[in-house]
């Protein structure tokens, strides 16, 4: 755990144990082995290096983040964080992993008019993750509406809310990334499916030049409130690729 | 020095494309089959990128369809044959013109894998529509495959290419059915190849 604690930022680490705390929780709750604290593993590809390309991987169940550093330059993308459950008591606290996600998606949702209302809510189930396992590479035509269409308060909502995966990168990477993301806010988009009533299970995205993040609950086997999954890209660097493709 | 070096990052490319992808495979399907179609358009033609992922609860009756003889393994005939039973459930029209679709990419995990509500099969199609027209058009799909135990996705990819503008998209409910509305410009001598 001090790796993790090294690697990510206070609010990166706090999250990644929040989600295995409720792993463990389900497993308690499932009696499955498959699921729990034991079960997360980290990996290291090629050879640490403060100049060279290497990777720290960390991952279990409802967790799959990537970690690729060249140098000083770091990149989170492609990672997956989910939580199931997504809202647990422990030591007569509620913790919801992705609870800041959660609820400034749905202010920014109730910050948008009518018509931007219309813009953002498509009218279809969405009811996984579009750029989800198997589809490194790929990219989807945008949807939604776009910042270019936002006031500057709810830029910077839809800012904060992709704040929450790009800030579990150390803050020095995670204040670069947030700088880059904010130069295209105009070009971002964010779409919404589902029911709009605070609390209630509905997808949403944001969709930039150079970033991608997908929260979409599960509906398998319960409440899908309480089963969370999200994914994290950058269209343009994926596996940090394009700092080390020749 | 540098050309020592690519082949390195080259390597370290394939590893990180083996080896990290599966991380992000870790939270399992469960009582759903996930059908998800990604619509490529480009100048020389439209491909359909599908995932199917099947959940552990639904995964035996999914199996059923593919490893027939039921011996744990999904033979090249076997998995010919349930491309082909996919294929008879997807209607693609281009233009309101049925188009017919050619397999060109599959690949199967195995059993067990995909009985883990991790293994995701991966297929793709060309349509013999052949290369665009300029102008504008539409591409309409329906996926009927499956439909009590499914899950669907339908996406326009972003075009690669800047002569196709994506104008509008159009789904069902569940996705099952969608619609594509594109424009074709005609490319210019400096329009890259697609490398679909």
């Amino acid at each position: 755990m001090a790796v993790l604690a090294a690697a990510f930022s206070p609010q990166g680490y706090d999250k990644v144990r929040q989600i295995m705390e409720g792993d463990e929780v389900l497993r308690t709750a499932s009696g499955e082995a498959m699921f729990g604290h034991d079960e997360y593993y980290v990996s290291f590809l090629g050879q640490p290096s403060a100049t060279a390309p290497w990777m720290l991987q960390f991952g279990g169940h409802h967790l799959g983040l990537n970690l690729t550093l060249v140098g000083e330059r770091v990149t989170l993308a492609p990672s997956h964080a989910g939580a199931q459950p997504a809202r647990y008591e422990l030591a007569g606290k509620t913790v919801r992993p992705l609870g800041r996600e959660t609820d400034k998606a749905f202010a920014l949702l109730s910050a948008l008019d009518a018509a931007q209302r219309q813009q953002a809510i498509l009218g279809f189930q969405i009811r996984d993750l579009v750029l989800g396992p198997g589809r490194d590479g790929a990219m989807i035509q945008p949807e939604g509406i776009e910042g270019s269409a936002l006031t500057e308060q709810q830029r910077e909502m839809l800012l904060g809310l992709a704040s929450e995966w790009i800030g579990i990168m150390p803050e020095a990477v995670a204040n670069a990334k947030m700088a880059e993301v904010r130069q295209h806010i105009t070009d971002t988009w964010f779409a919404w499916s589902g029911p709009t009533e605070k609390g209630s299970a509905a997808y949403f995205r944001i969709h930039g030049p150079t970033v991608f993040i997908e929260y979409a609950p599960q509906r398998l086997g319960g409440d899908p409130t309480q089963h969370i999954h999200t994914i994290y890209r950058d269209p343009t660097n994926e596996y940090g690729v394009k700092w080390w493709t020749p | 020095m540098v050309d020592a070096v690519i082949p390195l990052l080259r390597c370290l490319a394939l590893l990180l494309g083996l080896v990290a992808v599966p991380s992000l495979v870790l939270a399992h399907r469960l009582d759903e089959y996930l059908q998800a179609t990604l619509v490529a358009i480009e100048p020389r033609g439209v491909r359909l990128h599908i995932t199917l992922t099947p959940g552990m609860a639904v995964a035996d009756q999914v199996l059923a369809l593919i490893d027939r003889n039921r011996d744990g393994v999904i033979a090249t005939k076997e998995a010919a044959a349930s491309c082909q039973l996919l294929k008879r459930d997807l209607v693609v029209r281009l233009d309101h013109q049925k188009v017919e679709l050619k397999l060109t990419v599959s690949t199967f995990p195995t059993p067990t894998e995909l009985r883990t509500g991790w293994g995701i099969i991966a297929l793709a199609f060309a349509t013999t529509a052949g290369p665009l027209t300029a102008g504008t058009h539409e591409l309409t799909f329906e996926n009927r495959h499956l439909p009590t135990v499914s899950v669907y996705l339908f996406n326009a990819a972003l075009p690669r290419s800047g002569a196709v503008q994506i104008t509008s998209q159009q789904r069902n409910d569940d996705q099952s059915v969608g619609a594509i509305a594109f424009t074709f410009l005609l490319s210019t001598p400096h329009e890259p190849a697609s490398t679909e």
